[in-house]
């Protein structure tokens, strides 16, 4: 029991690094998605193509291999071109930037769709009764646009960000020093791995039902106008 | 619109409450239908009328009464809540099929063809063989004069349409008695006519009906009798002449509404 | 988990002058088959018993069942809430360090990775699929249910007249979406030496001490599988309506 306790802080540790990898890929994808929405409704075409073949590549490739092949094919061709270019010999990708530009890169795809959808979800009647009345663009934006953008996104945007929380435990198979990574090394030198991950699953629990609260929260401040939806 | 006064009788429901919470909305009612016999029920919105009639086959749990079909009396004990509810499902289920009942909404099932909407029930509460439905089905399909539709699903079909396949669809189970809540109240006025003209000559091929109604007219033409529900009582009830006479006058007023 | 010889090998495989040594991999075309056909029949019976597991589950819910639906909310919260990385170590590994799971009859099982995954993988899209089962039960209107009822349908007569096929055809697009996502985690037993597709990439850079050519491959085998995969669901979707209707 002792040893249990002695193996915390490390594994605290790995709740931080988790955290704070979920949020920055969030942020990324965020970024991504905005961008990937925008472009595929108003953009050029070649543009939409590309978003369109972003899209299908992150749908047919699972997660995980995105990941391996990012990062170690990712070094490889730093290593590669650097040699061939003649500029350097050997560059060290850091774990941790590839996670959160695998997991952003990911989830960018998924966030493209949300706000997408969202967008599209817009009624243009009011929008338009909004110009018809002279509102200027930065304020139509910020009170007509943008509270029926995070309306519909709502949903989709929360789902993506739970299945997010989760997908960043795979980072743990590239060796960075996450909850899931942690854990196991703390279990394996303790030879306990059955608590450490248990651990670390009520790790995951507790993030999914704050998570949970918080957008039930964000639900009722911004959505409680809608008429739709379950009054029952 | 049958003559037989003193037949026997296939529908008895003794002092039926209801209370939703504090609120009781049936206070107590009493209703016998002879066979071939044509009862229509009418009201104000919020007298009870279309509650009373689920209660009848239970698809609301009333709080007190004794319903009998047929001879049968339904078991019933207090449930959790404090309505009551059925003992045996399997009773509950004969009796339900010999009660056939047509809905405001219709209710048709979406997904599937008119031919299967009649025949589904007839094959699993039956246990008809296809070929058997399929006939009986094909029987009641013209008498409500959609034979022509048999392919088709609810969702290609107006509401006029709907409802008379689920009129067919009751039918086919060979109840004793039919119940109908309300069947022409979210029709198209142009749709509600063929509905009717169904139910009259239904009414005149002498199936004991209870019609819960606000069609004055239907009322007028085919009942036997006529109740009249206010506040969770019958307020009146007789031939279908008190229509033309009302005796009291919450039934005097109602009709004046309604006009 | 990974160990930290992949750093010797990258020296090795940057002096690598090809681009892509598809021959390689043509050479090991056995290897990718094996891993194909493990991740297709992981995926498809763990769909299979998970999805069985989903209806019983949903039902459980829907009838709110005492003390079983509690049960069903939390192996629900559970399974969803944690990734399905740290449910699978729990089984794989957690459970193999009890010295009463090691001398019990259970070992068979539970001391075999690919049967662990089995379980894992069926848990979770049990859990993932039930809730879709629930959403598209709630979207059937009541009145259709009623109608059911009102002919005389016992409980399993409106099942499996009404509830079931109605459940079913809403819940559709969001299992279809639910199939893919079974296809992605998958990959996830290849870090339990299973030799899926992905295990094959990684088996066959590890021996060769290359990077792209396994890698690369397994994400050519993973696009067409999901490719294919899909156009069958979107079929299936068009095709609800002959598929419900006996």
């Amino acid at each position: 029991m002792e040893d249990v306790v002695a193996y915390m802080p490390l594994v605290l540790e790995g709740f931080w690094v988790t955290i704070f990898l979920s949020v920055t890929s969030l942020g990324v994808s965020v970024l991504i998605g905005i961008f990937g929405a925008l472009a595929s409704l108003s953009g050029p075409i070649f543009l939409r193509r590309v978003v369109g073949v972003y899209v299908m590549l992150v749908r047919g490739i699972p997660d995980l291999v995105l990941m391996l092949l990012l990062f170690f094919g990712g070094q490889k061709l730093l290593n590669d071109v650097g040699y061939w270019l003649g500029l350097w010999d050997y560059v060290d990708l850091s774990k941790f930037t590839v996670g959160i530009l695998t997991i952003g890169f990911i989830f960018g795809a998924y966030m493209t769709e949300t706000f997408r959808g969202g967008l599209l979800a817009i009624d243009r009647g009011q929008v338009e009764s909004a110009r018809a009345v002279g509102m200027g663009r930065v304020i139509l934006f910020r009170r007509v646009i943008w509270p029926q953008l995070v309306f519909y996104s709502l949903p989709s945007f929360s789902n993506n960000w739970m299945v997010l929380m989760k997908t960043t435990a795979l980072v743990s198979v590239i060796g960075l020093n996450d909850v899931v990574y942690n854990s196991f090394v703390a279990g394996r030198a303790v030879r306990d791995t059955f608590t450490f991950l248990f651990v670390a699953m009520v790790f995951y629990l507790i993030l999914s039902a704050l998570s949970d609260g918080a957008f039930a929260l964000v639900n009722r401040y911004y959505c409680a106008w809608s008429t739709s939806g379950e009054r029952r | 619109m049958s003559e037989v006064a003193e037949g026997r009788v296939v529908l008895s429901v003794r002092d039926v409450r209801k209370s939703f919470g504090p609120l009781e909305v049936l206070r107590g009612i009493s209703l016998e239908a002879r066979e071939h016999e044509v009862v229509s029920i009418l009201g104000s919105s919020g007298s009870g009328k279309s509650t009373f009639l689920r209660c009848i086959n239970l698809l609301e749990r009333p709080t007190g009464g004794e319903i009998e079909v047929d001879g049968e009396v339904i078991g019933l004990r207090r449930a959790r809540g404090g309505d009551l509810e059925a003992v045996d499902s399997r009773q509950l289920q004969r009796v339900r099929s010999k009660l056939g009942m047509v809905f405001q909404g219709f209710h048709l099932w979406s997904h599937m063809d008119v031919m299967l909407n009649v025949c589904e029930a007839q094959m699993r509460v039956l246990k008809r063989t296809k070929s058997e439905a399929r006939e009986r089905a094909e029987e009641e399909l013209l008498k409500v004069g959609m034979s022509d539709h048999v392919k088709k699903y609810p969702g290609q079909l107006s509401g006029g349409q709907q409802q008379r396949v689920a009129i067919a669809r009751a039918l086919a189970m060979d109840p004793k008695v039919m119940l109908f809540d309300e069947p022409t109240s979210a029709l198209d006025p142009e749709l509600v006519n063929e509905v009717l003209k169904v139910m009259l000559s239904l009414a005149s091929d002498g199936m004991t009906m209870v019609v819960v109604t606000h069609e004055i007219g239907f009322a007028r033409e085919a009942s036997d009798r006529v109740v009249f529900l206010d506040g969770g009582v019958i307020a009146e009830e007789g031939c279908k002449d008190i229509l033309l006479n009302p005796q009291s006058t919450r039934l005097s007023s109602f009709l004046e509404m309604v006009k | 988990m990974e160990e930290r010889s992949w750093v010797e090998w990258f020296e090795q495989a940057s002096t690598n002058d090809w681009p892509l040594d598809v021959w390689l991999i043509l050479l090991h075309w056995e290897l990718f088959a094996m891993g194909l056909l493990n991740t297709i029949l992981l995926v498809s019976l763990s769909l299979f018993f998970g999805g069985i597991l989903a209806v019983v589950l949903a039902l459980v819910r829907t009838y709110r069942l005492p003390v079983l639906s509690e049960f069903v909310w939390l192996l629900t919260y559970v399974e969803r809430g944690s990734p399905l990385l740290v449910q699978l170590y729990l089984i794989y590994y957690g459970l193999s360090q009890f010295v009463f799971v090691r001398e019990s009859i259970l070992w068979v099982i539970l001391g075999n990775a690919w049967w662990c995954a089995l379980i894992a993988f069926s848990l979770n899209t049990a859990a993932y699929t039930s809730e879709i089962i629930r959403g598209g039960i709630k979207s059937i209107p009541r009145g259709e249910i009623e109608a059911a009822k009102a002919c005389g349908m016992s409980v399993w007569s409106q099942l499996r007249s009404v509830i079931l096929p109605r459940g079913f055809r809403y819940a559709l697009p969001a299992y279809g979406n639910e199939v893919i996502f079974m296809i992605h985690s998958s990959a996830v037993v290849s870090t339990i030496t299973v030799i899926d597709i992905l295990g094959a990439g990684r088996t066959l850079n590890g021996k060769y001490y290359v990077v792209y050519e396994g890698f690369l491959m397994a994400a050519l085998l993973y696009i067409v599988v999901i490719f294919i995969t899909t156009k069958f669901m979107k079929g299936w979707e068009r095709r609800w309506l002959d598929f419900l209707v006996r």
